[in-house]
């Protein structure tokens, strides 16, 4: 290498661009040496007041508040879930009920439709009844006047 | 601060996913590093407290997933990194871009040099070098200054950087290089 490490290789090494060849020239240049050690002191001061300013700033390590939140995102999923659970029953319970009241309009149709089935076989009404054991007792075949 | 300059390759220890079974020590050996970066990267410090938990929490929730392929710092890193740039996505950077108007005005943390042998006009020369930092580090681009503060602040190394990024070492040297370039040059033209 030729004469001194230019300022954008005093970076490049400040980087972590290490050059073989600058390497080598930083081992025997104690003008450069001292160059990148003055180059360096504003970044090394920089990142020592910045760490000194955050660290009377830092907070006390709260892992009790970190447990805490955990619990409460899990208690507030829980919440969640039984929300979303409640708002499906009230979205079924509709459906449900719906269901139930055509089953027992069903069963109630199917009771009177046989209600009615059981009168309509009767040969005459009820009122009649007894004209038609009449007609049945003068029949000479002994069959019912209605059969016929 | 004894930011390392050596030459030697730098190195990353895998650390076994049991470290984070232990999460009483993850947040007491981690907690104040990723706050400090996040105050350091917001400079505001609810937002920076607010992250910091949500980064734990996160980690808390994740940690059986963790494999242990990186450090718990980088990887509790990764995560801080994750949640500042949904913030910043919503915040829109405000501290940034008003710089000095907040009340943890970073001018000030000049005042923090731990060095107070020198004489008061070296003492004055340094803290005004701090502020012109902070400035150069305001004029910086999102992922240089991540890229800067992570490596001055918290110390890390490229391959952890990286790996906290989700980057090539190379694009990590890249952006490094541009941040200090950009430092250097403010401090040229302000001294």
């Amino acid at each position: 290498m030729s004469g001194h490490l230019s300022s954008v290789e005093i970076s490049e090494w400040l980087a972590g661009i290490r050059a073989a060849g600058a390497e080598r020239h930083l081992a025997e240049c104690a003008v450069c040496a001292a160059e990148l050690e003055r180059a360096s002191e504003p970044l090394a001061r920089f990142g020592a007041a910045t760490r000194a300013w955050c660290a009377a700033e830092t907070p006390v390590p709260r892992l009790g508040s970190i447990k805490i939140a955990v619990r409460r995102r899990r208690r507030f999923t829980g919440v969640r879930v039984a929300l979303a659970a409640a708002a499906a029953l009230m979205m079924a319970a509709p459906v449900y009920f719906r269901h139930q009241r055509a089953i027992e309009t069903a069963r109630q149709d199917e009771a009177l439709l046989e209600q009615v089935q059981t009168e309509v076989a009767l040969s005459a009404p009820e009122p009649m009844q007894p004209l038609e054991k009449l007609v049945k007792w003068n029949s000479p075949s002994g069959q019912s006047a209605s059969s016929q | 601060m004894e930011t390392t300059l050596a030459a030697e390759p730098v190195s990353e220890t895998a650390t076994p996913a049991g470290e984070l079974a232990d999460f009483d020590a993850v947040v007491r050996d981690h907690q104040p590093a990723v706050f400090r970066f996040l105050l350091a990267s917001l400079r505001e410090r609810e937002p920076a407290e607010n992250l910091t938990q949500e980064c734990f929490l996160r980690a808390y929730q994740a940690r059986r997933s963790f494999r242990g392929d990186a450090s718990a710092r980088t990887w509790l890193m990764r995560i801080a990194v994750n949640l500042m740039n949904d913030h910043r996505k919503s915040a829109r950077l405000r501290f940034w871009r008003r710089a000095g108007e907040t009340s943890l005005d970073v001018a000030f943390t000049g005042d923090w040099l731990a060095d107070r042998r020198s004489s008061p006009e070296a003492e004055a020369s340094a803290r005004e070098q701090v502020r012109v930092v902070w400035r150069a580090a305001a004029a910086l681009s999102e992922r240089q200054r991540t890229v800067f503060l992570l490596r001055f602040v918290e110390e890390m190394e490229i391959k952890e950087i990286a790996a906290a990024l989700g980057l090539q070492d190379g694009t990590v040297k890249a952006h490094l290089f541009r941040a200090v370039d950009a430092v250097r040059k403010r401090l040229t033209e302000t001294s």
